[in-house]
Formats: structure tokens, C-alpha cells, sequence
């Protein structure tokens, strides 16, 4: 089994707080898709043997295609790959986008799952990251996915964002639950290099929510999200009805994926590789027919530690005979060794022979995986 | 004999020294435009890096003037305090020196430090004002300082630049002219002044020396007189651009010799080269170079003690002032006590343990050596914290003073003044150069210069202000022993000896610095200042509560996992400290405060 990521790499505006590679220049756009769908095609080899059991569009904002370009890349794909008869086919889809026509038009797609970026129903949120949709929008525009029949549908909202209450944030939640959706993606804000909110950070203009609030936050996301019959089954990603993401689930499994078009990456259990981070050097490589991505081979210490992180962060956590059929003995050792500090204060748990990370741990997951960490 | 001219250049750092020395060797063809690599005398990275000479060269010229073939042989110097001494050999090899100014900014401290130095060993001197060709050279300003200074007149100064060439060819004939040749008698016995050593993994210890009388030559038996140890002179020559073999040389001549020695410690700047059948005395002016500042050492990684030592007796070998002996301490483990001549000697050596030997060392926090007298009636030398002895046992310490001599724009003198008396200094006296320039001498305590003394003098006089100073005895002192507490625990690497009056803020700022320097970790740390058992300042770094990646998808996990792994290779290099992972800068915290 295997995933297939398309990056759409334009946007209308840009957010302040995004880092994934986008431009707002659509000049490119129909030259982007033929190359996309010559990488498409080159690659076919690579997952020759794979059954595909998940399609993401991601972005860039993917529903600014017409629905026809959605379903010419997704007939090419069927032409080429060997799809599961039950593909999780997911769109990620900016609130203001999703119009009566698009919406309607997605029906004749075989798209089966919507990502919607909510990001929140607050309009001082919204305006503050330069989202293009208001809190009205945020609401109609799930309700009319719903009403257009689409049945499984995730919501992203963010949190810890600078000035944001408890109660701002309790009132997210609130309408979020409200909506009756299957997923729940909540992010903690993270100010990245090259991010407008990233300058404003440096230059002082906004502050840092405090570590005790954003904590505070947090607990507040998970106990309510519990209630409500949401399971979390990723740091941040929360599922009813176990309607995980699956195309996710398989990035932190590490199963086999192709990323298609400028910046995505793939994976092979052997090699990960990511393609060039702009969009008219991609154009030019498709052309020329010359190198368009840099890899690099995993080691058996690099894969232990991409184990380590991906893991550790669902559910489902380390299993210890997983390492013990992937890992070689010094790998297995260290492991114990540096888990066990991890056990007696409580931030891991053992339970059928694998570690998790208890709520405390969760906190602190990234200390705790650089622990785990094996560094020569 | 006559026509041999030895001659220094005295100049302040970055006053361009090297440039115009490189000049001096390009008109006089030692060296060929294709071996014209720029400062050819600045030869180790470092220096040329730092655009100091660390290391004292010569090197030999050849000049015709009227017909007459003249051999001048440059004398380079080190060009700071640290390496006072070996400045002070190098001028006594010499009968004239050439004196740098830079028309851009005047005369440093230094620069007079080593003038008086020339002077007091009877050397013409040659005024020359350097880098004429910078529109904001200031020749008439600068000139008046020089005529006050040594007293010449206006158009015996020579107004030059190395980088166009001005003024070159008036330097070499007032080289000729004004330099007496070297005197001495060249049938009396041999006695020939080592001015400097280089140190050469094939051929042992090459020395340096300046014949005063006699002769020598290849093959001759010799005696250092101060060590009293006797070589073959294997090989003698002159130092062209690299060393050129002679059978024979002789009063004047400026030269080196190999002799098979294996250490630098055996071959001492100062020291007098005579024969072993027909012995002279001493000449006069050696001193036993004596390490002034104090530092523990200590490797990273507990298994790299070997290695480090293998290092230091590496270093050793070609830096003859460098000390060390095995030192232990309860938070670093096992490492080395080491003595250097002054702060930019520390400075060379620990980056030379990072270049030349890839060894990952901590340093601690220098301080000098202090007498301690007991109440048992003996008297100890300190050099570490807390090596002092219990307070009950003290009867009274003494510390290090030195004379410091500090030039700096009127300006600052304020400023200058509230430093030093900052750092329990005494002014002695306070001369005006010009009226823009004051020269201050201050009497101050060794012990407050290796702190953060140079950074604030820069820093206080937007980094005009000069600093030269030399040791002139210990004075008692209300000394008192500071110690930090990380967690309850004490961490003796973190100790200092500190004057009573300044341990309260000393205290303070030493744990607000290191709050700021230690990384949050899963518990809170306690950071505590004590004298004895009295907790004299507190500070807490909190604990961390939360450290998580909100998103890990497809595109974040390479780039997540070589943050994590850069992450704790970052720790790696932390010291352990009890529970407590300590950064390396965070030991010389005390040299950092605000």
C-alpha cells in the first residue's frame, strides 16, 4: 500500500503563518499542469507493485483547480497506478472556494474526503493570519460541503495564536463541535523562518503566547475534544468514528508515497527525496528532462530516528518487536535504555509492548523523541 | 660590520606594520612579486587572521645605497601586552627602530610602551606616519603628537604608505643613514643574544640570536649560558626569506642556529649563546618568562584527556610559555591548569586546540596566582580557586598589581576612569598628549584585567582607548571565594576569588547570566551565588512545559529529524552537572557580564 501527494502550488493570497512552498502568480498554472502530469507519468515505475490507498491534494491551495483539472489529474492516475478500491481520495479546500458550482462539481470527482482550512471562526483570527474568508464564511462553507454531500470532512484550526484567550479559543472549539465533521486538525501556531508572523516575532510586533497558556490550550483542545467522542490519534490530528486521515496515518507508518509537483516529497523506506522548492525551476527540469528533486539514503541510524519521530507521535506509538525485527541489537539497547528514564517519570507508557506517550509526555514530545534519538 | 643595519619596527596593531614591511622586502627584491603573498613575515593562519604577529621573525635584506652594499635585517615584534617581553629582546638585538604611526589615528598605548622600550636600549629612532593615502590621514595632528612624544622635528618624519609605496625608498636611506652599525668586538669571545625560537617538527628548535661580540661558526661547541646546556652547532645561517646556511657569522650578523634540540622549554628568549671552550657571561635583561593568568582546561568528552594532553605538550613544544599540569575538578572531570602569558595567549592557545588538534576543550574562568599566608606561618601560591585554603587557616592574601598605562581621546576620560576605579584601580597620573589625547596611568589588580576588562575599555571608548600594562608586585587583598550552586550542587569550575567589596553584584550578575545561558530543562533549576555556606543571590530557570511539533507530514520529517539530531549533538557538548546540562560558554559566564 501506498500514497500519492499532489502539491498545488498557487494561492490567491498568502497566509501569514505558511510555510509550505506556494506562489500567488498563476501565470504558470496551466505549464504546471502538464509538467505535473509528465512527472505523473515518468514516475509510474516507482510504485509499479503498490496498490495506492491514498490521494492528497495539498498546496498551494489545491480548490483553486477547476474541476475538470481535478479529474484529469485523477483519470491520468487511475490510468497509470493501480488504485485500492477503497482510496481515500482527500482535497484540501479553502473556505471562499467552496462555492455552490465547485461544490456540485466535486460530486461528478471521485474526491471522497474534504480538508477544509477553517483555521477558525473567529474574524480578529482570521484577519490577524490574512486568511481570505470571514467566520461566516468559515461556517457556511462547512455546512454547504455537508448539504452537497460530502460525507467525510476535516476541519484545521489553530491555536496559540499571539493574544488569544481561553475563552477565544473555548468558542472555537465550541463551533467546531457544533458542525457534526469526522476529523479534527489543531495546530498549535508555529512562527516559521520566512513567515510574515516569523518577522513580526523578531521585530517585536507580536509576542509569543506564554508556554503556561498555550498549555493551557492544548489540555482545553484534548479534554473537550475527548467529550465529544473525538479520538486523538496524532499530536494533532483527532478522529470520530476512526475516520482517520489515512493518507496522514500512512506518513507516520512509513509507508511507500510520491509527492508530485514543486516541493513534495517522497518516500521510499530506502530514500526520501523532495522536489526542487520553486516553481519555475520545477518547469524548467520537467522541460529539459534534467533532475528535478535531491534525496537522500537513509542509514539504518537515520531510519531509526525518522522511526522514532513518526511513531512516537500517534497512538500507536514504538512498538518494541517492530524494532526488534527492523534494528540491529546497539539500536534495540539504546532504545530501552534511554526509554526507561521516560517510563519512571511517567512521560511514556508501556502497554503490550509498545510505548506511547502519556498526556505528560505529550508536552514534551519533542525532548523526549530527541532523547530517544540515536546520534553516532 | 659596517655596513650591517638591525633595526624593529614598533607599531600598534593595525597601524600597518606588516604592509610596509612587506614593501621594505619587495623594493629591496628579498622577495620576488610571485612569492608576494601579502604579510609574508605573518606566516601561521592564526596570525594572519588576527593581522598580528604572534611570533617574532627576522628577516634579512640586501640594499645598495651610493655604491655601497648595505645588509639590513628586520627585526620583527610581537605587537602585544602579552608578549611584552619577547618584544623587549627583540629591541635589545637592534640599533634602530622604526617607528609606525598610523596618520589615521594617532599613537596607542602600546606604541609608546615599546618606544620607551627602544629608547631605554639606546635605539635611533625613525618616525615614520603610515597610511598617508587614506583621505582621513590627519599628517599635521599626528606629526605633533610624534614631536612631543620623542622630540624630533617635523621633517625628520617620514610620511608614507605601504599600500601605495610613499615614503619606502626614504625609510631605506634613513635606515642607512641613521641606524648606527651594530658595535662589538668580532675576536672576543662569542656572546650572541637570543631574541626568539620557532619550533620545526623536522629539525628540533631553531633559535634566533644577534651577534654582540665574538664570532661563530658551523660545528662549534656552544653553551646557552642561563640554561648552562651545551650543544653542536649543527647548522648557522641568516634568515632570508626562509633559512639560507653560512659557515661562518659574526658580530652584527643576526642569524639562526639548529642544534638538535628537541623542546622549546631548553632554548629561553634572552638567553646568551657563547662557546663552550671560551665562555663570556650573560647579557643582561634575561628574565624566566612567568605565566601571569591562570585557566582550567578541560576536554568535552571525559576519553579525550589523552588526547588533549598529547596536544598541550604538542603546543608546548614551539610555545615555550605555555604551562600546564594535570587538574581535576568534581563538575569537568579530569583536565589540565594552565598558565599563559595574558588573555590573548589563552585566547591563541584554546584556538589553536581547535584548529591545529580538533580537540573540544572547556575553558574555565582565568584568574592570576595569589600568596596566601596562613596563620600556620607559610606562605602558598593559589593559582585556582579552590585550591584556597580553608578561611579560618588565612591569615591574608596577596594579589598581582600592574602599572597601566591607558591612552584615549579626552572624551572618554570619564569613562576611562570610572573603569578602572571600577576595577580597585589607583591613578597615578593623568598627562595630556594633545589636547584631544590623555595618556592615564592607573595602578590596578591583575586579577579585574582578565575578567572583562579589554571588552569595556573597547566598548567604553567606541574602541579608541589603548591599554599596555606591566606587572609590578602583589599587594595584600580582601579576597573572598565565590562559589555557584547549580541544584544545591557546587560546581567548582564556576568558583572565583573575588574582592570582598564587589562579591554581592558579583554574585547576582553571575546568576542572571548564567540563567540567561542555561538552556530550560524537564525541572527547574535553582542557580545560586554562596560565600561559604551563605547563599548571597538566587535564580530559577524554569522548567520546560512544552515541546512539541504541531505538524509532521511527508515534507517535515527529514528536515524534523536533522533538527532533533543538530539538537542533541548541541547537548553532547553540554557538561553534565549533577542533573544539569551545562553549556561550555556558560563557564566563562564571569568574563561576560554586563
Amino acid at each position: 500500500m501506498a500514497g500519492i501527494y499532489i502539491h498545488i502550488p498557487f494561492c490567491k493570497t498568502k497566509c501569514h503563518y505558511c510555510d509550505f512552498y506556494k506562489t500567488t502568480d498563476f501565470g504558470a498554472k496551466v505549464d504546471f499542469l502538464s509538467a505535473l502530469k509528465k512527472e505523473i507519468e515518468w514516475r509510474k515505475s516507482e510504485l509499479e507493485q503498490e496498490e495506492i490507498a491514498s490521494i492528497y491534494f495539498g498546496g498551494g491551495t489545491p480548490s483553486v483547480l477547476k474541476i475538470a483539472e481535478i479529474n484529469d489529474i485523477l483519470a491520468l492516475i487511475d490510468q497509470l497506478y493501480k488504485l485500492s478500491t477503497d482510496v481515500e481520495i482527500t482535497l484540501e479546500a479553502n473556505p471562499d472556494d467552496l462555492t455552490p458550482e465547485f461544490l456540485s462539481g466535486l460530486k461528478t470527482t471521485c474526491i471522497n474526503r474534504l480538508s477544509i482550512g477553517t483555521q477558525s471562526f473567529n474574524d480578529h483570527d482570521l484577519k490577524s493570519m490574512n486568511r481570505r474568508h470571514n467566520s461566516q464564511q468559515a461556517l457556511t462553507s462547512i455546512r454547504a460541503a455537508q448539504e452537497a454531500g460530502i460525507t467525510n470532512i476535516s476541519i484545521d484550526l489553530i491555536y496559540g495564536l499571539p493574544n488569544q484567550t481561553l475563552e477565544d479559543w473555548t468558542d472555537n472549539i465550541e463551533k467546531a463541535l457544533s458542525l457534526n465533521v469526522q476529523h479534527i486538525s489543531a495546530y498549535h501556531l508555529t512562527y516559521h523562518e520566512g513567515t510574515v508572523f516569523y518577522d513580526y516575532l523578531k521585530t517585536g510586533k507580536i509576542k509569543e503566547l506564554p508556554d503556561e497558556l498555550s498549555l493551557q490550550q492544548f489540555k482545553l483542545l484534548l479534554s473537550r475534544l475527548q467529550q465529544a467522542g473525538f479520538e486523538q490519534y496524532e499530536i494533532s490530528n483527532f478522529a470520530r468514528n476512526r475516520l482517520y486521515s489515512k493518507h496522514n496515518k500512512a506518513y507516520w507508518e512509513r509507508k511507500k508515497y510520491l509527492g508530485f509537483g514543486p516541493s513534495a516529497h517522497s518516500y521510499d523506506h530506502q530514500t526520501r527525496r523532495w522536489n526542487v522548492l520553486s516553481l519555475k525551476k520545477y518547469l524548467q527540469a520537467i522541460e529539459t528532462n534534467s533532475n528535478f528533486f535531491e534525496q537522500e539514503v537513509l542509514s539504518e541510524q537515520d531510519q531509526y530516528n525518522d522511526y522514532m519521530i513518526t511513531s512516537l507521535r500517534t497512538k500507536w506509538g514504538i512498538s518494541s518487536i517492530y524494532l526488534k525485527e527492523n534494528f540491529g541489537e546497539k539500536f534495540v539497547e539504546y532504545f530501552k535504555n534511554e526509554a526507561e528514564k521516560y517510563l519512571d517519570s511517567k512521560h511514556l507508557r508501556l502497554d503490550n509492548s509498545c510505548y506511547t506517550l502519556s498526556t505528560e509526555g505529550l508536552f514534551i514530545s519533542d525532548r523526549i523523541m530527541e532523547e530517544l534519538f540515536f546520534v553516532e | 660590520m659596517n655596513n650591517i643595519r638591525n633595526f624593529c619596527i614598533i607599531a600598534h596593531i593595525d597601524h600597518g606594520k606588516s604592509t610596509l614591511a612587506d614593501r621594505l622586502l619587495e623594493v629591496t627584491k628579498t622577495v620576488s612579486g610571485r612569492e608576494m603573498k601579502a604579510q609574508v613575515l605573518d606566516s601561521m593562519d592564526l596570525e594572519q587572521e588576527r593581522g598580528i604577529t604572534i611570533k617574532s621573525h627576522a628577516i634579512q635584506m640586501d640594499y645598495v645605497q651610493d655604491g655601497e652594499k648595505y645588509v639590513l635585517n628586520l627585526i620583527d615584534t610581537p605587537g602585544h601586552v602579552d608578549f611584552s617581553y619577547e618584544v623587549s629582546r627583540s629591541i635589545a638585538a637592534c640599533e634602530g627602530a622604526l617607528l609606525i604611526i598610523d596618520a589615521t589615528q594617532g599613537i596607542q598605548a602600546q606604541t609608546i610602551s615599546n618606544l620607551y622600550l627602544a629608547i631605554e636600549h639606546d635605539l635611533e629612532i625613525i618616525p615614520i606616519l603610515n597610511k598617508m593615502d587614506l583621505p582621513n590621514a590627519m599628517p599635521e595632528v599626528v606629526e605633533d603628537q610624534i614631536i612631543d612624544l620623542i622630540g624630533c622635528k617635523r621633517e625628520e618624519i617620514i610620511r608614507a604608505s605601504g599600500k601605495t609605496g610613499e615614503g619606502v625608498d626614504e625609510i631605506l636611506r634613513n635606515i642607512v643613514e641613521i641606524v648606527p652599525a651594530p658595535k662589538g668586538n668580532p675576536e672576543e669571545p662569542l656572546q650572541a643574544l637570543i631574541f626568539d625560537s620557532v619550533f620545526n617538527s623536522f629539525r628540533g628548535v631553531i633559535a634566533y640570536f644577534k651577534i654582540v661580540n665574538g664570532t661563530i661558526n658551523q660545528g662549534d661547541s656552544v653553551k646557552f649560558v642561563n640554561t648552562k646546556k651545551e650543544y653542536n652547532a649543527d647548522e648557522i645561517g641568516v634568515l632570508r626569506l626562509g633559512m639560507e646556511k653560512r659557515k661562518t657569522l659574526s658580530t652584527g650578523d643576526v642569524g639562526y642556529i639548529i642544534s638538535g634540540i628537541k623542546t622549546a622549554k631548553e632554548v629561553k628568549v634572552g638567553d646568551t649563546i657563547t662557546h663552550k671552550e671560551r665562555p663570556t657571561l650573560a647579557i643582561s635583561g634575561f628574565e624566566e618568562v612567568k605565566p601571569m593568568v591562570f585557566a582550567g582546561v578541560y576536554p568535552i568528552d571525559a576519553e579525550d584527556y589523552e588526547d588533549l594532553r598529547a596536544a598541550m605538550e604538542k603546543l608546548q613544544l614551539n610555545d615555550a610559555s605555555l604551562t600546564f599540569e594535570p587538574e581535576s575538578s568534581a563538575a569537568l572531570g579530569f583536565g589540565f591548569r594552565c598558565g599563559f602569558l595574558g588573555m590573548l595567549h589563552m585566547e591563541i592557545i584554546q584556538e589553536r586546540l581547535d584548529r591545529e588538534f580538533d580537540m573540544n576543550v572547556i575553558t574555565t574562568v582565568p584568574n592570576v596566582s595569589y600568596k596566601v599566608h596562613t596563620t600556620s606561618g607559610e606562605t602558598i601560591t593559589v593559582y585556582n580557586p579552590s585550591g584556597l585554603p580553608a578561611s579560618t587557616t588565612i591569615d591574608d592574601i596577596e594579589e598581582p598589581y600592574i602599572r597601566s598605562q591607558i591612552i584615549t581621546k579626552s572624551d572618554f576620560i570619564g569613562s576611562v576612569m570610572t573603569l578602572c576605579l571600577e576595577k580597585r584601580g589607583t591613578l597615578i597620573k593623568q598627562d595630556y598628549l594633545t589636547a584631544e589625547r590623555a595618556e592615564l596611568t592607573f595602578d590596578l589588580p591583575l586579577g579585574e584585567i582578565v575578567f572583562d576588562f579589554y571588552d569595556k575599555l573597547k566598548s567604553i571608548s567606541k574602541g579608541y582607548a589603548s591599554f599596555d600594562y606591566h606587572i609590578t608586585g602583589y599587594k595584600p587583598a580582601k579576597l573572598v571565594r565565590l562559589d555557584i550552586l547549580l541544584n544545591g550542587e557546587m560546581v567548582d569550575a564556576l568558583s572565583s576569588l573575588i574582592h570582598f567589596d564587589n562579591a554581592y553584584p558579583m554574585g547576582r550578575r553571575m546568576c542572571e547570566k548564567l540563567k540567561e545561558l542555561i538552556p530550560r530543562q524537564q525541572f527547574d533549576i535553582a542557580i545560586q551565588a554562596a560565600i561559604g555556606a551563605k547563599i548571597i543571590a538566587r535564580e530559577t530557570v524554569k522548567a520546560v512545559r512544552k515541546d512539541v511539533t504541531a505538524k509532521c507530514y511527508g515534507g517535515d520529517i527529514s528536515r524534523k529529524r536533522k533538527l532533533l539530531e543538530k539538537q542533541k549533538k548541541g547537548k553532547k557538548r553540554m557538561k553534565q552537572v549533577g542533573n544539569v546540562e551545562v553549556p561550555q560558554n556558560a563557564f566563562l559566564a564571569v568574563l561576560k557580564l554586563d
